[in-house]
């Protein structure tokens, strides 16, 4: 058929609801799961939707993010952010940079971080019971766990926090920002950076950003100044819009599917389990992951790719493979070994997987025990996403109970 | 010699996978296995290991019985 075979075009379809991916992205599981798609440059990517294939793709050392970041490879709205930072490098590079940071974010560390997130969330709900209601739950609690969270770690201190917030904003695209904002945003972040990396030169404390100082000023090969102050923006940005944004998904969902809720609410010691359920149902994004490039000839689901060619893994696809997850569009807490690719996989895979699991895990936990009774206070129809962003943001969420 | 092994935590992120793809694999389990359980030293099992998210991954040197992916 003709019509099968024209390139779908970037950036996708919108999803009609928040829920499930576009019907159009989700057929293509089915009828073309390795898709060509014609990028607003002219050039042609392709968008890879099954399980297997997206594994292969960012696992496969064949496809490369370095050559994803080259000024002329096909652009996606995030590329130029990401190019300068661990996501822009492939291995050895790679491997040099990460290596510093990946024992900061392993299961054992982060779990030694658990009781103060708990702390944490308990204290915010404190204070979003006293306010008014309805409350916004993107302000008062999504948002500033996370950040506080990572700030912590790093060794932001809590006065500068607003500012970045407004940065990462714009770097990620909120409100259409133009290329100028985008790119200030980005002058202001390493400045900020820059300065931090001095104080702490000079007066080092016991944090992330200290260590990392201390590892770069022994061993100038191990880290340069630069990719010290993009390290430190890509922890900071990776941090918390995702997390904050993964909260708020996960109650919405939890509210559109109420048995799901009370079963959660009556199993929270399931916790886990159910985050890794909501991690793959929620569609964050709207479709493509990160580009790689082919560096040499691949085949890929049945399609020849030739080298050069443009790669896009659609992790939220992947994560609706029926070959992978039985009944994959059902949203079920109860799924039991579940691999989905949420948080990539290969020398990519998410920093801050663990992180931000357990973040999660204590915020619903929080929001069940204390607040059983919250609701949305505005129809779904009414939720104000963050225009241009390429993950789905949130304005607000007013909430009562 | 060292001795590689993953433990029950792998979650299959395929990170070592990805690093050294001489030495990991991922099964049909969707979880990591050794190439070869007995490797020469290598830097890149190392590597691997210090990469891997849940620390499943201990390579031992066999003579002195010491862990050296700690
Ligand atoms: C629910 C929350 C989160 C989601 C869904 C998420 C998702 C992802 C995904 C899919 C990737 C891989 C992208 C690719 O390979 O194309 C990634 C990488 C990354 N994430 Fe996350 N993330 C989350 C939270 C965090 C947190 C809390 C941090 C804090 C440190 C973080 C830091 C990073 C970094 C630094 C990378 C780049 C890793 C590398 O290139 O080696 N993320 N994340
Ligand atoms: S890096 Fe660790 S968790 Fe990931 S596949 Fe390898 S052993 Fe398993």
């Amino acid at each position: 058929m003709v019509a099968e075979q024209a390139p779908i075009s970037y950036p996708f379809p919108a999803s009609p609801t928040i829920y499930h991916p576009a019907p159009e992205l989700r057929a293509l599981l089915d009828s073309r799961p390795v898709a060509p798609v014609s990028m607003p440059d002219g050039k042609t990517a392709w968008l890879v939707t099954r399980n297997a294939d997206v594994r292969q793709v960012l696992v496969d050392p064949r496809f490369s993010r370095a050559a994803a970041s080259a000024p002329e490879a096909a652009q996606t709205e995030l590329s130029e952010l990401v190019g300068e930072s661990v996501l822009g490098l492939d291995p050895p590079e790679h491997t040099r940079i990460r290596s510093l940071v990946a024992k900061a974010f392993t299961a054992r560390r982060v779990e030694q971080l658990r009781p103060r997130v708990v702390a944490l969330v308990d204290d915010l709900l404190d204070k979003l019971e006293a306010a008014p209601r309805p409350v916004d739950l993107v302000e008062n609690f999504s948002l500033p766990l996370p950040v506080q969270v990572i700030c912590e770690m790093i060794g932001v201190p809590p006065q500068d926090r607003p500012e970045f917030h407004a940065w990462s904003d714009a770097m990620l695209g909120a409100g259409d920002a133009t290329e100028e904002e985008k790119a200030a945003a980005m002058r202001g972040m390493s400045d900020y950076f820059a300065q931090l990396i001095a104080a702490k030169r000079a007066q080092p404390t016991d944090d992330l950003m200290s260590a990392l100082i201390a590892a770069r000023d022994a061993d100038d090969d191990r880290l340069s100044e630069r990719e010290l102050v993009m390290l430190g923006i890509a922890m900071l940005i990776g941090g918390h819009e995702t997390s904050a944004n993964q909260i708020n998904l996960c109650l919405l969902t939890l509210l559109h599917y109420p048995e799901q809720m009370k079963w959660l609410s009556a199993n929270l010691d399931s916790v886990g389990q159910a985050v890794e359920e909501m991690m793959r149902f929620i569609q964050l994004g709207e479709g493509g992951g990160l580009p790689r490039i082919a560096m040499e000839e691949v085949e890929l689901g049945g399609v020849r790719l030739p080298a050069g060619s443009a790669v896009l893994p659609a992790l939220g696809l992947a994560n609706r493979d029926p070959s992978v997850f039985e009944d994959p569009d059902r949203f079920d807490l109860s799924r039991k070994a579940n691999q989905h690719m949420s948080f990539g996989a290969g020398v990519h895979h998410c920093l801050g997987a663990q992180l931000a699991r357990m973040e999660i895990q204590e915020a619903l936990r929080g929001l069940l025990r204390r607040l059983p009774g919250i609701r949305v206070s505005v129809p779904d129809d009414e939720l104000r996403f963050k225009p241009g962003m390429v993950l789905r943001s949130l304005e607000t969420l007013p909430v009562t109970w | 010699m060292w001795r590689v092994a993953v433990g029950p935590a792998c979650i299959g992120s395929a990170s070592c996978v990805a690093l050294s793809p001489a030495l990991f694999a991922l099964g049909e389990d969707k979880r990591s296995h050794p190439v070869r359980a007995e490797i020469e030293p290598d830097g890149a099992a190392l590597d691997a290991a210090f990469a891997c998210p849940v620390e499943a991954i201990t390579v031992t040197d066999q003579e002195t019985g010491r862990v050296v992916s700690e």
